[in-house]
Parts: structure tokens; sequence; C-alpha cells
């Protein structure tokens, strides 16, 4: 039976194909089983969250459909335009877009203190990106709520409409869980990311040479510890930095240069602590918001980085 | 086993709850439940029974779940459940009793809203290693890297057992000794 309902999932979606060049897909709003108001209801308690009513009516609603509605009342001739005016979440969106960016660089402050501001930016970059908190708004249970021209949503309009949903909460006074909200959402699309990768260091080997020249150490020195395969296409080198006789970094390449760069890339990771064997960022039942103070220092950036110089930050905060 | 089995889709787990769940807060993934039934005929006993006992206890608790009851003259009874993850999984019952009807509906609370599939691996994690990625040179002992070869140290296999001739012989040197 599941094999005959498929085939004829398949066959109306053709036709829609040639027919319409896209697949239409039914606003689940224009279903005869849709309450608005449970839904809101639905969202909030899903959420834990006790958003101000008025204000979550308002977070949903795409400028695209402010304009939409707009046109429609022109077209009807139904008096002043005034009286039908809806307000757009652009104004909420903001306020939750500045309060997610300042609540985020104090998260990844606190979780990476070793980490240089360059690459605590580009993790908030991230974080702040619309792919990801579109991905967020979507799996909350936006997209049949969202007042929007298109149906389904694209994904500025789904970020848009997180953002202002964090937005309701700033704008109802309610920081404090705001700023769990955040913590318990966004921050674990981190969890199986691979932090090294967001950060893009252009030149490690010129980055290492300055930090180590910030500690009073000598030059690092390249030695390569193993090699197999050579001349063929499965060649593998394996280079060692080592600092003053002592191993810092290593790593594997298909030829030397790009052992080496693997091998400080290595090195540096290990200086930051966001190596393999880090241990968990804190979050949900792990993460005391008390600890995350409200706009701490920037951490310390990348030309003027040293150990001696952050521990000494954290022994003073 | 039935031959429906043939058509269910196969597939792997790659990644181990929608939007890190439960990670930061646990967010129930069914979003809305229809229960569409006619309110005359016998194949919506069941069904009619469950909306007359359950229904308001199942809405009390569940204050996460928007239900909607549609009745439909003459038509077959179904439960479509909506997910977070955008799917919609509808499930037929007609001429089902009470208590189908009502392990139906606990099996779709607590349900990912996953598309139904056959597992065809049973493992996964997260977390990489946390010694680093494997090359040819992990555990390897630092005197091969000096060494050259061939070398009959490092080219003999591990793990063969003595051959009779050197048990034979290693009992002569003995007995020589002796």
């Amino acid at each position: 039976m599941s094999k005959e309902l498929f085939k004829r999932r398949v066959q109306i979606r053709t036709d829609e194909l040639i027919r319409h060049g896209r697949e239409q897909i039914p606003r689940r709003s224009d279903f005869l089983e849709w309450n608005y108001d449970s839904e809101l209801y639905a969202f909030s308690v899903r959420l834990g969250e006790n958003f101000d009513d008025s204000k979550i009516r308002e977070a949903f609603v795409d400028q695209s459909h402010v304009e939409m509605e707009a046109e429609r009342h022109r077209a009807l001739e139904m008096g002043s335009e005034d009286e039908f005016a809806i307000t757009s979440n652009d104004r909420l969106a903001e306020v939750g877009s500045t309060f997610l960016s300042e609540t985020l660089e104090s998260y990844v402050r606190v979780a990476f203190p070793f980490w240089p501001e360059e690459g605590v930016q580009a993790l908030v970059a991230f974080l702040n990106s619309n792919e990801v908190q579109a991905e967020i708004s979507f799996h909350i249970g936006t997209r049949d709520l969202i007042f929007a021209k298109d149906y389904p949503p694209d994904m500025p309009t789904y970020a848009k409409v997180f953002r202002a949903l964090v937005g309701v909460l700033v704008e109802s006074g309610h920081e404090d869980q705001a700023k769990r909200f955040i913590y318990d959402l966004v921050v674990p699309q981190l969890h199986v990311q691979d932090i090294n990768e967001i950060w893009d260091i252009k030149d490690p080997m010129r980055l290492l040479m300055t930090i180590l020249k910030n500690e009073g150490k000598s030059e690092p020195e390249s030695r390569l510890l193993w090699v197999s395969g050579l001349d063929t296409i499965m060649a593998c080198y394996h280079v060692g930095i080592y600092v003053d006789k002592e191993l810092i970094g290593q790593g594997p390449g298909e030829s030397a240069e790009i052992a080496e760069e693997m091998a400080t890339r290595d090195a540096l990771r290990r200086m930051f602590r966001s190596d393999e064997s880090m241990p968990m960022i804190p979050m949900g039942d792990y993460l005391d918001p008390n600890q995350i103070k409200a706009g701490p220092k920037a951490n310390l950036s990348a030309s003027e980085w040293s150990q001696e110089k952050v521990l000494k930050n954290l022994q003073t905060i | 086993m039935t031959s429906r089995c043939l058509f269910l889709k196969h597939g792997f787990i790659f990644n181990n709850a929608p939007l890190k769940n439960g990670l930061g807060r646990f967010i129930p993934q069914l979003q809305r439940v229809t229960i569409k039934f006619c309110k005359e005929s016998g194949g919506s006993v069941g069904i009619r029974q469950f909306i007359e006992k359950e229904v308001v206890e199942f809405a009390q608790k569940n204050p996460h779940v928007s239900l909607y009851l549609k009745p439909r003259r003459h038509r077959d009874p179904f439960i479509v459940a909506e997910y977070l993850n955008g799917e919609k999984h509808h499930f037929p019952l007609k001429n089902k009793d009470f208590t189908y009807v009502v392990e139906t509906v606990d099996s779709l609370l607590h349900h990912s809203g996953k598309e139904f599939q056959i597992q065809e691996k049973q493992h996964y994690t997260d977390q990489t290693s946390i010694q680093g990625m494997w090359h040819p040179f992990t555990h390897v002992d630092p005197s091969v890297a000096v060494s050259q070869f061939p070398n009959d140290q490092f080219s003999t296999p591990f793990g063969v057992p003595m051959t009779a001739t050197e048990k034979l012989k290693e009992l002569f040197e003995a007995q020589k000794k002796a």
C-alpha cells in the first residue's frame, strides 16, 4: 500500500513540475483544520517560554506579507490604508539581532578563553549566520506560523523570525530568559562542528612564529618524522614541529609542504586548547549563566597572543 | 513477514536528533495531530471510543500538541501526525479497536518524526576519536624510523608459531648444554 501511495505522490509531483515548473506545496494555514491561536499556544508551551501575546504575533509577520496585504487593500479600495496597517517583525528582529550578537560574543569568550579574538568573531559570525538560525527556526516549528508571501518561507525569513522571537523576550523584559533561550538553542549548534574549520587561519606558520616570538621562544623547526609510499600516489609524509627540542605539533600530508602546514595547525590547536581531546563546551545543564558576565573584555588578538598573558587574564577575572 | 517490508526505505542514522535536541533544552517533536473519523460507520468505532474516553486527557497532558478532530461522513478513519522536522505521518485506523488506537497515539507522541526506515547500520557517534585521526604511523615503534631495510627484526610477521624444525633445534641446543 505504501508503494502505491508513493507512486501517486511521484505522479502528482511530476505533473506539477510539468504544469507549473515547481511542486506546489499547499499552505498549512489554508487547511480546514487550522486554529492560529491554539498553534501559538502550543508553540510557546513547546519551547517552555512565556511570550507576550501581542508581540509574538508581530514577530511572525514578515515584511513581504505587509506589502502583500497593503496591495490587496488598495485593490479593494476599502478606505484608508492606515486602518489595516500591520507591523512587520523588522524592529523586533533588530532588537533580537543586537542581543544575540552580544550574548553569543560573551558566551564564546568564556567558553574559549584561549582563543584569539579573531577566532571568537568567526565563531560568533557562524552562530549568527542565516543558515544556522534558519535551521533552528524551522526546527522549533515556525514554518506554518510565519506570515510571508512565499510558502515554505525562504531562509532569510526563517532566520529573521528567530531573531524576532529573541526580540520578543528582550522587549518583554525577560533578559535572563532570552539568554537561556539562546544558550539552549543556538549554542548547541556548535556540537559536532569542527570549530577549527570555522575559523580559517590564512597563514598558520606566520601566526605560530608571532606567538613564539611573543612568548620569547626560539623559532619553530620542522622535522620529517615519518615517510612512506614515496613516489606513489599514496605518499604520506609526517612532519613534526619542534621548539627548543620540544615537539609541539605533528601532522600528516601527501607532500612535505602540506604535512608541515598540518603540523603547524596542530600546534596552534594545542595552544588554543581546541584539539581533539578538548573538554566539551558548556551547554545545557552544564552551563551556569552566572559564569558569563555581560560584555567581558575582548580576548587577546592573535598578534599579541601568548599563553602567559591569557593565564594572567584568567586569574584576574 | 509481509511483502510491505520490501517497500520500506533503507538507510542509516547520520545525526542523533533534529537540532541537537536535548543538548540545550528538550523540545517535544510532535507538533500537530489530526484525527479524521466518521460519526456513524462501524470502521471508526475504536477511534470514537478514544475520542469519548481519552482525547481530553491527551490534550491536557500534551499542551505542546495542537489537536484537531475532523469528522468526515463515511470515510475511513485516519490519524495524521505532523512533526517539527516537516514530516507528516498517516495512520489508517479502519476497524481498529480502542487499545490499538491508544497504542498508536502513544507511539506517535514519542517519535522523532524521522521517516521509518530499515537500519542498515546500528552504530552512530558524534565524537571523533579524542586521540586524533589514525595514520600509518600511529603506535609505531620509533626505532623503525632509523633502521635500515631489509631488516630481519621488522620483516618477520607477528604471531607466527614456532615451526617443528625450530623447536627441534632448540631442544638439541638445550641437550648440548646439559
